[in-house]
């Protein structure tokens, strides 16, 4: 059975399959591609055409070496072996096959369905590079070889999934990253090999965690160039995965989630105050609804009389328990937040913004929730929106739950349980076995990605050699 | 990964023991010591804190002594190599029980705070669940979790220091404290004895030492951790002292956490409601220390798997809890353990010290002849 019959019988029930054949002056040569998949312009311009134009005299040493010495196209090779060619022509390769040849051709005529390059939407920035991944590999990589043009840039592919065949790409600078860590992550990825697909970089990252369940994500994902290259610098190791717009920075520590990548290019008072902003706001978004709970519910001493006085008006009008109150609109909050996400963009906006104020003060004047919890829940939800990143965001904005109803039966007591299983938890975590919570120095590591804190260029010290060399002041100036 | 990294993370920063001592000596001792010691010397409380600090410090050279002849190796093991597998393994089990009393006193009493000041109904065997459980979940993750988890607790909790300046700018001072040495030497060492039960627990050192990166650096460390807690110590009494009356200071059973009944800010007053729940985190951080070291002895001396002795002790701590009822009970415990912990604590590493002194000249003159 010659390979064109075997091909015909492997791709029998795509409609896409196309076997086009030319006679060359009485020779018969096969061209076979999957339509739309493969490049129509370069499959013409590449094979089509050159092959046509051969005269009688070429003919006659017509062979699959010799196309591919002439036909003009990018990448091709030789092959027998139909599971590769099988998979080839899946990504948009094309076989060239001549009548009765014991091997084909294949030649890359893929189409590209790329979209363009746009600011980064997620993530997106006031200072700094705004350009931002996209789905394309390839892309994302050129994108990191400008901004790190450098031989110590190490790039190496693997590939996952039985039937997605994914491309996975780790990179790291060399002598930069830890070589033991490069190992582990690559050992990780291959034991995934038998996973039918996959599909993001954000489901790699979940599954190559160190721990599976845990609550916080202990790999970092970006959509920034500069983000990634910043992570390089600092040791890091990053992953890309063909299809998904998300790179993946591991190891980090917690800290790092609340790092914006334009803290680098502020003034560092004004990048040092706004990183203690977003803490303090992670703090406030997990605890300040609970607190409420429980000072209403149980620790009513604790609040001075006059402030008491307001909390107990604006609450004597409710018919319910103070938990069931916060629970009921933190799940309002929630449901107004989960359906702005998938909302067409034209509705989504206005919807949120204006059934939020609907919503929220048409329960107040029912007496459904006290004026107060609403202040106090929507200070929680903005603080969860200041963490500069998503997913820790929403990791945040879900530990509240079992926070409230903590409160709710145990009081501040409860609270304080609870904030020692989060400190348990996140003490056990390690992202490739860095432990998550590792100290760092809060004023000035080694590098901007080891301080807590944004410090001046001049205290960091792996920036101290790029720093402009000054003479030491002596004196005051005169 | 490998080898050298494992280990290197298993290994704590010598930093750590002074988290480590801070967390068992810092526990339910520092919310209710002044009563005791006052009773004893009155006025010149703040002089018996100052003795018994002082011997503290030359308890702790013995012991650090003692670990560096034992190339930092744990008390389990230095009772091994000096009585053998049988004695040996006979002091590791008093010691296990000796942490288990003081984990149980700390425990019990920490939740009388609890039933006393803000939850009277919610029953013990309760909290002592929700206590042994989180002790359980960062038990299962090793001493680098407990490090971290006490070096984070001890941050949350260590900011309320700072809102003692309130009663010290109300404390009367000269008529508090002036005369010194109005007691006699007796009443003194008196005083240092109550207080020697309360600051007990820097003999942490003998059981974490070997977990550290460069142990021969844990001595600046645990002698400098040793001088910041009798410092804070002899801050409080000295506070207690020039800020209530001699009688209040006797009937007071809580007296730290009075003392912060007079903070007060635009929106939170009665800080003491607040110190009592953050308590808990001293507690737990105090009572993994404790767990920790108890699971490594039954572990080292009947090699049964650290869980199943973690869950062993709990079941017993949990019947212990509940029997302990009423206050009455508590007191007799207290006083028990006091002693306890002085003989443990005091009596005991200067013991370990002249035994492993006689034992090793023995056996060193018996390897000349």
């Amino acid at each position: 059975m010659s390979i064109l019959n075997r091909l015909h019988d492997v791709f029998a029930e795509n409609c896409q399959w196309t076997c086009r054949f030319l006679s060359i002056h009485g020779r018969t040569v096969h061209v076979m591609f999957l339509n739309n998949v493969a490049d129509d312009q370069l499959l013409s311009e590449g094979i089509l055409k050159p092959l046509q134009k051969l005269d009688s005299h070429e003919v006659e040493q017509l062979s699959p070496d010799f196309m591919l010495r002439q036909l003009p196209l990018k990448k091709g090779e030789l092959s027998r072996d139909l599971d590769q060619i099988c998979h080839k022509l899946m990504l948009g390769w094309s076989y060239v096959w001549i009548q009765d040849g014991a091997e084909g051709l294949l030649m890359y005529t893929a189409a590209s369905h790329e979209r363009s390059l746009s600011k980064a939407e997620i993530e997106s920035d006031e200072y700094g590079p705004q350009v931002a991944f996209v789905e394309e590999l390839s892309t994302n990589l050129s994108l990191l070889y400008k901004l790190l043009p450098d031989s110590k840039l190490c790039v190496s592919s693997l590939e996952i999934g039985n039937v997605s065949k994914t491309v996975v790409n780790i990179v790291y600078l060399k002598e930069y990253a830890n070589e033991d860590q490069v190992a582990l992550l690559r050992s990780r990825i291959s034991s995934l090999q038998h996973i039918n697909g996959m599909l993001d970089s954000l489901k790699l990252a979940q599954l190559l965690d160190d721990n599976v369940a845990t609550l916080f994500p202990t790999m970092l994902h970006t959509e920034r160039p500069d983000r990634v290259c910043q992570g390089l610098l600092a040791n890091k190791i990053a992953i890309f995965v063909d299809g998904s717009p998300f790179a993946v920075l591991c190891p980090v520590t917690i800290y790092e989630f609340f790092h914006a990548g334009s803290d680098m290019y502020q003034r560092w008072i004004v990048g040092m105050l706004l990183r203690l902003l977003r803490m303090s706001a992670m703090i406030a978004s997990v605890f300040v609804t609970s607190l409420y709970v429980a000072a209403i519910t149980f620790h009513y001493q604790v609040i001075p009389p006059e402030l008491l006085k307001t909390l107990i008006q604006s609450h004597s009008r409710v018919p319910f328990p103070p938990i069931l109150e916060a629970l009921l609109l933190e799940v309002m909050i929630e449901l107004l937040r989960e359906s702005s996400i998938r909302m067409p963009s034209k509705v989504g906006q206005t919807m949120g913004v204006v059934g939020g104020i609907v919503i929220g003060q048409a329960a107040v004047d029912a007496g459904f929730i006290s004026n107060i919890l609403l202040m106090t829940v929507a200070l929680g939800t903005l603080s969860s929106f200041v963490v500069s990143n998503f997913a820790m965001g929403n990791s945040l904005q879900i530990i509240r739950f079992p926070l409230i109803i903590l409160a709710g039966t145990w009081g501040g007591i409860g609270i304080v349980v609870g904030a020692c299983f989060i400190i348990i938890h996140l003490a056990r975590q390690t992202s490739l076995g860095v432990p998550y919570l590792q100290p760092m120095n809060i004023l000035a590591g080694k590098t901007d990605e080891q301080s807590v804190l944004r410090m001046i260029w001049k205290w960091v010290k792996r920036e101290n050699g790029s720093y402009r060399i000054r003479k030491p002041k002596e004196d005051f100036a005169d | 990964m490998s080898k050298k990294e494992v280990e290197s993370q298993t290994l704590l920063h010598p930093m750590f023991t002074m988290v480590f001592m801070f967390v068992t000596q810092i526990s339910i001792g520092m919310l209710a010591f002044q009563k005791y010691v006052y009773d004893k010397s009155e006025h010149d409380a703040w002089i018996s804190v100052i003795v018994a600090g002082l011997i503290a410090h030359g308890v702790l050279f013995l012991i650090l002594k003692t670990l560096k002849r034992y190339q930092y190796q744990d008390l389990f093991h230095i009772h091994e190599r000096l009585f053998g597998k049988w004695f040996g393994g006979a002091c590791s089990l008093i010691l296990v029980c000796y942490w288990f009393s003081v984990s149980v006193y700390i425990l019990r009493n920490y939740i009388e705070v609890l039933h006393i000041w803000i939850f009277a109904e919610v029953p013990t065997w309760v909290f002592t669940t929700l206590f042994f459980a989180l002790i359980m979940y960062a038990l299962s993750g090793g001493l680098r979790v407990i490090g971290v988890v006490a070096l984070v607790n001890l941050l949350l909790v260590g900011w309320m220091a700072a809102l003692l300046y309130i009663p010290i700018s109300q404390a009367e001072w000269k008529l508090q404290l002036l005369p010194i040495m109005e007691a006699g030497l007796g009443d003194i060492m008196l005083g240092s004895l109550a207080m020697g039960a309360t600051i007990g627990g820097f003999e942490v050192v003998y059981y974490v030492s070997h977990r550290m990166k460069q142990p021969h650096r844990i001595s600046t460390y645990a002698q400098l951790a040793l001088l910041f807690v009798n410092m804070l110590y002899v801050i409080v009494m000295l506070v207690s002292i020039g800020y209530y009356s001699e009688r209040q200071i006797l009937n007071n059973s809580w007296g730290t956490l009075s003392l912060f009944k007079i903070v007060k800010f635009a929106f939170l007053e009665r800080l003491e409601f607040v110190l009592i729940m953050l308590w808990l985190l001293i507690i737990v951080a105090n009572l993994l220390v404790n767990y920790w070291i108890m699971t490594q002895g039954l572990h080292r001396v009947f090699h049964v798997k650290r869980k199943y002795a973690c869950v062993g002790i709990m079941l017993i701590a949990l019947i212990c809890n509940i029997l302990l009822q009423t206050g009455d009970q508590l007191a007799v415990v207290s006083v028990f353990v006091g002693r306890l912990s002085i003989l443990f604590s005091f009596a005991y590493p200067i013991v370990i010290y002249i035994v492993a002194h006689i034992v090793e000249y023995i056996r060193s003159r018996a390897k000349e002849a």
